[in-house]
């Protein structure tokens, strides 16, 4: 008779937060490297990102790569006088009146698993006039569990 | 996407991650990568901080800032490149263990 092990899991919140300033048109990656031997999963997340003080034109942007290759990714943008404020609890996005949207994030965050050969790279463009001196808050609840060897 | 350094006529590729504090690498995008063309395709990242998790996880931050276009023609233009180990960090310990 065989013995299939039901996967054990835990929840793991994380801070990914930065205060570094972004200069205009330059942007900052944040690189989430999971302990080896496991696999994340995004189940839920919050940012909040406000617009760079004294910007007058373009935009900024949050986006969610896994690395190398790019293939997977979410986008959150914003123009410059306006924050990127989202709140995911579970996949599901309380903040969004359209579906189309919100059907592709949940898509990104049930496929989201990442790991220390391929990463979670959360990367802030600052693509303003003005230099972000806010910080920007970004707190993800990951999925752990073991990766297969 | 790559990145690494240009060190005597070669492109040495090693992940961002793997520079210390203050170390600076290229990131170069291909066109495919970008959401606009007129979108600077080399950057300068820069490593400005690496938060160990209570989980064992780390979190490195880097700053990307758009390089010189003269910088960008040179770096397009290597054709011989080497990749480091991932297992092996910091810019000196990269360059020496290419030379080995």
């Amino acid at each position: 008779m065989s013995y299939t092990p039901i996967p054990k899991k835990k929840i793991v919140p994380v801070d990914a937060s930065s205060d570094t300033t972004v200069p205009a048109g330059s942007a900052e990656t944040i690189t989430i490297q999971p302990p080896q031997g496991k696999l994340w999963r995004i189940a839920g997340l919050y940012v909040n990102a406000p617009s760079p003080q004294g910007a007058s034109t373009g935009s900024h942007k949050l986006l969610f790569i896994r690395s190398l290759p790019q293939w997977n990714y979410l986008i959150f943008s914003a123009n410059y006088n306006a924050g990127i404020y989202k709140r995911n609890v579970c996949q599901g996005t309380m903040d969004l009146g359209d579906t189309t949207e919100r059907a592709s994030e949940k898509m990104f965050f049930e496929h989201s698993y990442f790991s220390d050969s391929v990463k979670l790279a959360i990367r802030y463009e600052n693509s303003t006039d003005a230099d972000q001196t806010n910080p920007r808050v970004i707190g993800l609840l990951v999925e752990e569990e073991d990766e297969a060897p | 996407m790559k990145s690494g350094i240009y060190f005597r006529g070669k492109f040495i590729e090693f992940d961002p991650i793997q520079l210390e504090k203050g170390e600076k690498c290229y990131v170069l995008y291909e066109p495919y990568e970008l959401e606009e063309p007129s979108q600077p395709d080399v950057f300068i990242a820069e490593k400005t901080k690496e938060v160990p998790h209570g989980s064992g996880a780390v979190i490195h931050y880097h700053l990307h800032k758009p390089a010189p276009p003269k910088l960008r023609k040179i770096l397009k233009s290597v054709k011989k490149e080497v990749k480091a180990p991932t297992n092996v960090k910091g810019l000196r310990n990269i360059i020496k263990h290419i030379q080995e």
